[in-house]
């Protein structure tokens, strides 16, 4: 019998909800549209004790919305733009080990009663979206099972995100990696240009700048990326994705469970 | 002196639990796994009838990636490890399981399968349940629910530290950590585990294994045998690990510690 790897995981099972409503079917309590997967995926009677207590908010590139070890204060759907999950270690250093889209939340650790958090969650791709109290998102949680179990998957998804990162970072070449993140970041916003410098990339990848700008250079020359000051355009997606490690396709097919692309 | 999710390092087997509960299975077993400790009564009696127990040997693979899960395993003894492979043949450990936790989370919320390995590495004992069975219990069990549904997140803790710890750390501190976080889930100081299997774990050749044991041994940190690996000094490993063995120690904190 062959060997079944990590990436041979078929899809998930398909979470029973309703059929997500389309973005903008739903409003915030300032009209804006809802474009976040899980507040698009729950019955009405659960997004309206939601909705009086959403806050819009801008995501500027670079905002810190958690630090490590700090209180996570508010839940954080997003709209539009991307998050990263970081661990910094006390060197100084550190790596990305989560991100998080329209698909999820920023401070899922609320919905299981904890509320330190041992990342730092910051924007890398500015966009907008509704945040919650930590406190409004625990109450409502009582009397809204679907978000819950919603919320419980996406966590669990996002553990399994992170295992595949885990390995990814042991085992795999920076030029994959670096391909693996540009599409995962990619899947995550809509325009073609990412606002990303280099050293911005080696803090993700936690490698140095070096690394990074000579990798960016090979996926250049081969025509998949082009490279400006301070940001980067996937020109050639599949060849991008032919040059990224498997751990690409083994976390978009979590990723797919929960509806994103 | 440390605790793992309350539960005292170092209790002798046959003494009641540090939470003051004496539970057992149908057939009389002792119950260590913490999260079969910690939940009601009620909920517990729901599960006991489903409880079976089983021996798992060192190398006893419980899942393998994709496979769908027939088993959640709570481990009252010994240590599972959560490894993803890669195609070309190689793999690494995400998380490691122990008596403070269960093997099979994707159960407690409503999926079937992951893209893991869990094997044993550190062979004892525990209680697994038929996955429908636990679905099926779950519904009446809210606090089980809820408590597996926290071992999810701070599994993924855990998983998230080991992945910048595979990245940003030296082979010395992860084989140090390494045999702390296996240390605090088998009471024990000579721990069964060969370089070849190390290696697997940390994701590198058995050479760096070798050369990295070795620096730890000359430094009358631990004992290389054929086989096992004695630790000799635990404080000093403490001091030779990464900060990633105290930040995973820190998150179990977020485990309950107490009957729910």
């Amino acid at each position: 019998m062959a060997t079944r790897t990590s990436a041979d995981i078929s899809q998930p099972s398909a979470i029973e909800v309703a059929t997500p409503l389309r973005a903008g079917e739903r409003t915030d309590p300032s009209g804006r549209p809802i474009k976040n997967h899980i507040l698009l995926s729950i019955p009405d009677y659960e997004y309206h004790l939601l909705r009086p207590h959403l806050e819009f908010v801008d995501l500027e590139n670079h905002l810190v919305l958690q630090e490590p070890r700090g209180r996570i204060e508010h839940g954080y759907f997003l709209n539009q733009g991307m998050v990263s999950l970081v661990v910094a270690t006390t060197d100084g250093r550190s790596v990305e080990v989560g991100l998080v889209g329209r698909e999820g939340i920023v401070g899922a650790l609320l919905t299981v009663g904890l509320d330190q958090s041992p990342y730092r969650a910051v924007v890398q791709i500015s966009g907008e979206g509704v945040r919650l109290r930590a406190r409004m998102l625990k109450s409502t949680l009582a009397s809204a099972p679907n978000l819950h179990l919603l919320l419980n998957r996406y966590a669990h998804m996002q553990g399994l995100q992170m295992a595949q990162i885990a390995a990814c970072n042991r085992l795999h070449d920076i030029d994959q990696r670096l391909a693996r993140w540009l599409l995962m970041s990619q899947d995550r916003v809509d325009s073609g240009w990412l606002p990303i410098t280099h050293d911005f990339l080696a803090t993700m990848l936690g490698t140095g700048r070096p690394t990074v700008s000579l990798a960016a250079g090979l996926l250049q020359r081969k025509g998949l990326i082009q490279y400006m000051r301070g940001a980067v355009r996937v020109v050639d997606r599949k060849g991008l994705e032919n040059a990224a490690c498997e751990c690409y396709g083994v976390v978009q097919q979590y990723n797919g469970a929960l509806g994103l692309k | 002196m440390a605790e793992t999710f309350g539960v005292k390092k170092k209790g002798r087997p046959d003494k009641p639990s540090a939470l003051g509960i004496s539970r057992t299975d149908r057939d009389g077993k002792p119950i260590r796994n913490v999260i079969l400790q910690v939940i009601p009564d009620r909920e517990y009696i729901s599960l006991r009838p489903h409880l079976e127990f089983v021996e798992l040997a060192q190398q006893r693979i419980l899942h393998e990636p994709g496979e769908k899960i027939e088993f959640a395993y709570f481990l009252n003894s010994g240590m599972a490890s959560l490894v993803v492979l890669t195609r070309d043949g190689r793999s690494v450990e995400v998380a490691i399981v122990g008596k403070e936790g269960v093997v099979g989370t994707p159960l407690a919320v409503g999926m079937d399968r992951d893209p893991y390995r869990a094997i044993i590495q550190i062979s004892g004992s525990g209680f697994r349940v038929k996955s429908e069975l636990l679905e099926e219990t779950l519904r009446y069990a809210p606090e089980l629910q809820l408590v597996l549904n926290r071992y999810v997140l701070v599994q993924g803790l855990q998983v998230a530290q080991i992945a910048a710890c595979n990245r940003l750390h030296e082979i010395e501190q992860r084989l140090a950590r390494w045999l702390l976080m296996c240390q605090d889930r088998v009471d024990s100081e000579l721990l069964p585990v060969t370089h070849e299997f190390l290696a697997q774990m940390l994701g590198t050749g058995r050479p760096s294994v070798s050369l990295a044991a070795g620096i730890l041994q000359r430094a009358g940190t631990i004992e290389n045998l054929r086989g096992m690996v004695r630790i000799l000094n635990r404080k000093d490993l403490e001091e030779a690990a990464c900060e990633c063995y105290r930040a995973m120690q820190r998150f179990n904190s977020g485990m309950p510690r107490k009957p729910l």
